[in-house]
């Protein structure tokens, strides 16, 4: 089959940042049509990717291949399985959505939106990608545009120091957008250097191996890295793509960098681009490395539970909201790694499922918090109380948002937290389950917490905070519907994503 | 005898006296017709040799002492462009400073400069490798104080005098330890006796000769004060051409003499190419002077390039010498930007790059490609420089220095973002920035070459890697154990 289905996925975004750059600043409405075309053709894309993906034949499918520099064995080679699909889908709906909720975007918006569509691109390019440079080379671009979106369009807030590190906290300024920007930057592009190291042992020894260089991930697959220095390639890849998927203790630049982000950035970071770490450590630390993924998953899998806790326990000490959103992402990206962990069918299947659901609901939080955020002014949520008179839509989607969040049955984070416990319970380690379910009745507590301090009550405020309005609905309402859709009717996704699964477990669990 | 090997000299040396007699003939009362002078002569014959040097035969000797092989005549291009970079820069820069009425002398040195340098890539005997060596520092002492009035060019030039004097004293003794060693001067008929402790501290002298003209830690110290103390324009010249010359001689040092000597400087540099990226970049952190920052990322830069020397394979020489390339528009780019904004007035630091980008759009995005470069970002041709010198490394089982040069390149990162935020995310109603059309032009050249060999490195890394071949055929170096 010989469709070009993904490139034009892949080149719709740079074609459309190409475009904005083009257009003059002062067509304002031009440019934002130019990013929103750019946005619709991927989404359509990849509905047609999920409707002709052939479940029955499996394997990565839509290939499209081209030798790039075949001295070293580099190519330009794409191709899409269940377990990639599901995410090009999740990224085309938050572009999309990212794209109307910055509708407004008050100053250069031409540089917003070419920033927006260079880092959207890096992203499809990580999850098609079949070649370990390339995806290497697109993992870098989704990661650097957000330091100049946070930097130029951020959001400023000065934490009061609290705690024993109060005044270090104080002598970094903690809280400025510059902060974390190039605290997201740094610890992102440092684990970019660990995947650089690991890709080139993997290219050297591959080479020694299958008697000629390659970067190609299908032929990689053929050779084998076993013992010691499999397991230190392994801990390159957990540790260089885990960064972004916020493992811990290396999450600590996603509070910080998602709290200052504006609402599309914190969207595709926390919505996207933090899958791309668990898909990364999923599809080369375990898809290359399965001897070694077998022997380290008990560490994957502890370090998961810690997240899920440590995540969860952060975000219910939190005043600020983005912070609080934020240290949820960290909590939930737990219950993805966990998944992995498992090793097992349901397990891995909800890894992926919940990065999906994950991804919707993470960026449906941010664009309610960052509307809220324009409408109030504040982000503090002692500072707040009573919105739902002036707001009830925004209150109506946050709960919607929450209730997935906890795992409520019909909305998409039950499907896929409910596989990845009963994954959890089944494999080697049982007592995983009991940690990963205590942090879903700690989500309980503070998502219901959050949503009676911002919204319930009495109005305190004296200055009227109104409803969303215009595009703001075309936002919410597409990620609210996407998350009822994922709940009432997963199979939508998870016949896909078993069959990928299935055979990434034939290969790693053996 | 064919002349083809000396020919780029005797051009630029016929250039020099060019302009001399016409910065001679010309009274001062006519500055305009001076510098425009100045201006085409020196554009357009250094145009004219470079266009000439892709007629020259790819290899050829002139004499047992002196060679030209594609590794050369790649340098010597190199060369000339870095004169062209800086006489662009030049002009507009001394008549800003009041000292216009030295531009021919700045321009004539220069090209002696880049003459020395061009001997220095293509010696291969003692005596010519060390007077092109001192050839090459010469000039550069002059240079540093070209602004003699200003207190800090001359700590900066006193700097570079004494450090080059001494290190030109500890290369003279490691040569001639080497030639009581081996029994001549000449590389190609020297005889060593395997395991000569004599041969291997000569080699370890020569090194550290060649460490301050590299600018490797610990042989660096004179480098910030230099730069910060040099006009801008030079800089961008100094900075480039006489560690482009010195490595690329390392590399013939390499092939031709450690080799044959037996004598294995792979954990010496390995070790000096880490002091040099550990020092380097943690220094540069601390900096708000852009010239003291990029004077600092230099030293981080060049540990860089002495990892592909540790691992001393053909495909390490090349991959040096394509890192070398990109690095030369990357910071050669950066300090023309930092000429633009003296011109302009505005101080060379931090805080004068604010806002750049409303205040001068093409120049700031110039200055972002430079320092995506120079941080070794993708799409950038920097990128691949360093890229292929881990590469390189890796090979030859380097892999701790791969893993530190990695982490580093991260700290690097946040000095080169810094700038960016500077320029992009500062906000600030400093006036706009205006900078002469020739300079500009060299500018937005420089970055739109980044870029495209960014984007098709290949085009590029095939002659490098050529040269690199020439250099060590027949391959006497296999890849080296690993693991």
């Amino acid at each position: 089959m010989s469709t070009h289905l993904l490139s034009t996925i892949l080149l719709a975004p740079l074609a459309g940042a190409l475009a904005v750059l083009a257009i003059p600043e002062r067509f304002g409405r031009a440019i934002r049509f130019a990013a929103l075309a750019s946005a619709i053709v991927p989404l359509a894309a990849s509905l047609l990717l999920l409707s002709r993906y052939d479940a029955a034949a499996g394997g990565f499918q839509f290939v499209e291949r081209y030798p790039l520099v075949p001295a070293l064995g580099l190519s330009w080679h794409l191709g899409a399985d269940g377990i990639s699909i599901p995410l090009v889908l999740l990224t085309a709906i938050i572009q999309l959505t990212a794209v109307t909720t910055s509708w407004t975007v008050p100053e250069r918006a031409k540089e917003f939106y070419l920033f927006v569509g260079l880092l959207v691109a890096g992203v499809y390019g990580v999850f098609v990608s079949l070649d370990l440079f390339v995806l290497f080379l697109f993992y870098e671009l989704a990661v650097l545009p957000m330091y100049v979106l946070i930097g130029v369009w951020g959001s400023t807030m000065e934490i009061e120091g609290r705690g024993p590190f109060a005044r270090v906290f104080s002598r970094v300024r903690v809280g400025l957008k510059e902060y974390g920007a190039m605290k997201l930057t740094l610890y992102l592009l440092a684990g970019s250097a660990l995947l650089l190291v690991g890709i080139f042992y993997v290219w050297v020894d591959g080479a020694r191996q299958l008697g000629a260089p390659t970067f190609d991930y299908v032929t990689l697959s053929g050779a084998r890295f076993s013992g010691e220095s499999g397991r230190v390639l392994f801990l390159l890849f957990y540790a260089g793509f885990g960064v972004l998927a916020g493992i811990w203790p290396f999450h600590t630049w996603s509070p910080d960098g998602h709290a200052a982000a504006p609402a599309a950035g914190s969207m595709l970071h926390a919505g996207v681009l933090m899958k791309l770490g668990a898909y990364g450590v999923m599809r080369v630390g375990f898809g290359l490395l399965p001897e070694a993924a077998r022997e380290l998953a008990w560490l994957v899998g502890l370090v998961a539970v810690i997240n899920i806790l440590y995540g969860a326990l952060g975000a219910g000490w939190q005043k600020d909201i983005k912070y609080l959103i934020a240290y949820s992402s960290v909590s939930h990206m737990g219950i993805v790694m966990l998944g992995l962990a498992t090793l097992n069918g349901p397990g891995t299947s909800g890894a992926v499922l919940q990065m999906v659901a994950h991804g919707i609901m993470t960026a449906l939080f941010f664009t309610i918090v960052n509307l809220v955020y324009h409408k109030s002014h504040t982000r503090d949520m002692t500072a707040m109380g009573g919105f739902a008179h002036g707001m009830p839509g925004l209150a109506t989607f946050f709960v919607l948002a929450g209730l997935s969040s906890l795992g409520l049955p019909g909305l998409a984070g039950f499907a896929a937290e409910i596989l990845v416990f009963l994954g959890a319970w089944t494999s080697a380690h049982p007592w995983w389950a009991i940690p990963g379910v205590l942090g879903a009745l700690i989500t309980a507590v503070y998502v219901l917490r959050a949503g009676r301090m911002i919204f319930l009550g009495t109005a305190r405020r004296e200055q009227a905070v109104h409803d969303a309005h215009g595009v703001e609905w075309v936002t919410l309402v597409t990620l609210g519907a996407s998350l009822v859709v994922l709940g009432v009717w997963p199979r939508l996704l998870l016949d896909a994503i078993d069959v990928g699964v299935g055979e990434f477990l034939v290969r790693v669990a053996g | 005898m064919s002349w083809a090997p000396v020919a780029l000299e005797l051009g630029a040396l016929a250039l020099a006296v060019l302009v001399l007699a016409w910065d001679l003939a010309v009274p001062v009362k006519r500055p305009d017709a001076r510098r425009l002078g100045l201006y085409i002569l020196a554009g357009g014959g250094l145009s004219a040799l470079l266009a000439a040097s892709f007629t020259l035969p790819a290899a050829g000797s002139f004499g047992p002492a002196y060679v030209q092989d594609p590794l050369a005549l790649i340098v010597k291009r190199v060369m000339l462009a870095a004169v062209l970079l800086a006489v662009v820069g030049l002009s507009p820069y001394a008549r800003r400073r009041g000292v216009a009425d030295r531009t021919g002398e700045a321009i004539v040195l220069l090209l002696f400069a880049a003459i020395g340098a061009m001997a220095l890539v293509s010696a291969r005997e003692w005596v010519t490798l060390f007077v092109a060596f001192e050839l090459v520092s010469l000039p550069l002492y002059v240079l540093t104080a070209l602004e003699k009035e200003r207190r800090t060019s001359i700590e900066g030039a006193f700097k570079i005098f004494l450090f080059g004097s001494a290190s030109a004293a500890v290369l003279l003794l490691g040569i001639a330890l080497a030639v009581a060693a081996s029994g001549t001067t000449f590389w190609t008929r020297a005889a060593w006796t395997p395991g000569d402790p004599v041969a291997s501290l000569a080699i370890a002298l020569i090194l550290a000769g060649f460490g301050f003209k590299i600018a490797a830690f610990p042989f660096s110290l004179w480098v910030p004060d230099a730069y910060q103390g040099a006009p801008a324009p030079v800089v961008a010249f100094l900075s480039v051409a006489p560690k482009a010359a010195a490595v690329a001689a390392l590399f013939r040092l390499a092939s031709e003499v450690l080799l044959p000597a037996g004598v294995s400087a792979k954990t010496w540099l390995a070790v000096l190419a880490a002091a040099s990226m550990v020092v380097g970049n943690l220094l540069a952190l601390r900096q708000s002077d852009l010239k003291r920052l990029l004077a600092y990322s230099g030293i981080a830069q060049i540990g860089y390039v002495l990892a592909a020397l540790a691992a001393g394979t053909s495909l390490s020489a090349g991959f040096a010498l394509f890192f070398f390339l990109a690095y030369l528009l990357g910071n050669g780019g950066a300090f023309l930007v930092v000429a633009a904004l003296e011109i302009a007035g505005e101080e060379p630091t931090l805080h004068g790059c604010r806002a750049l980008i409303r205040r001068a759009p093409v120049l700031a995005g110039s200055l972002v490609v430079f320092l995506l470069s120079l941080g070794g970002i993708p799409f950038v041709l920097g990128f691949w420089g360093k890229l292929w010198v881990f590469l390189a490394a890796a090979q030859a089982g380097l892999w701790w220095l791969v893993a530190l040069g990695a982490i580093l390149a991260v700290v690097a990162l946040y000095y080169y973002l810094d700038i960016v935020r500077h320029v992009l995310i500062v906000r600030d109603d400093a006036p706009a920035i205006a900078t002469s059309p020739p300079l500009l032009a060299t500018i937005v050249f420089a970055a739109v070459l980044l870029t495209i060999g960014g984007v098709v490195p290949g085009a590029l890394a095939e002659p490098c890697l050529r040269a690199g071949e020439a250099l060590f055929s027949p391959p006497r170096v296999t890849v080296s154990q690993s693991r």
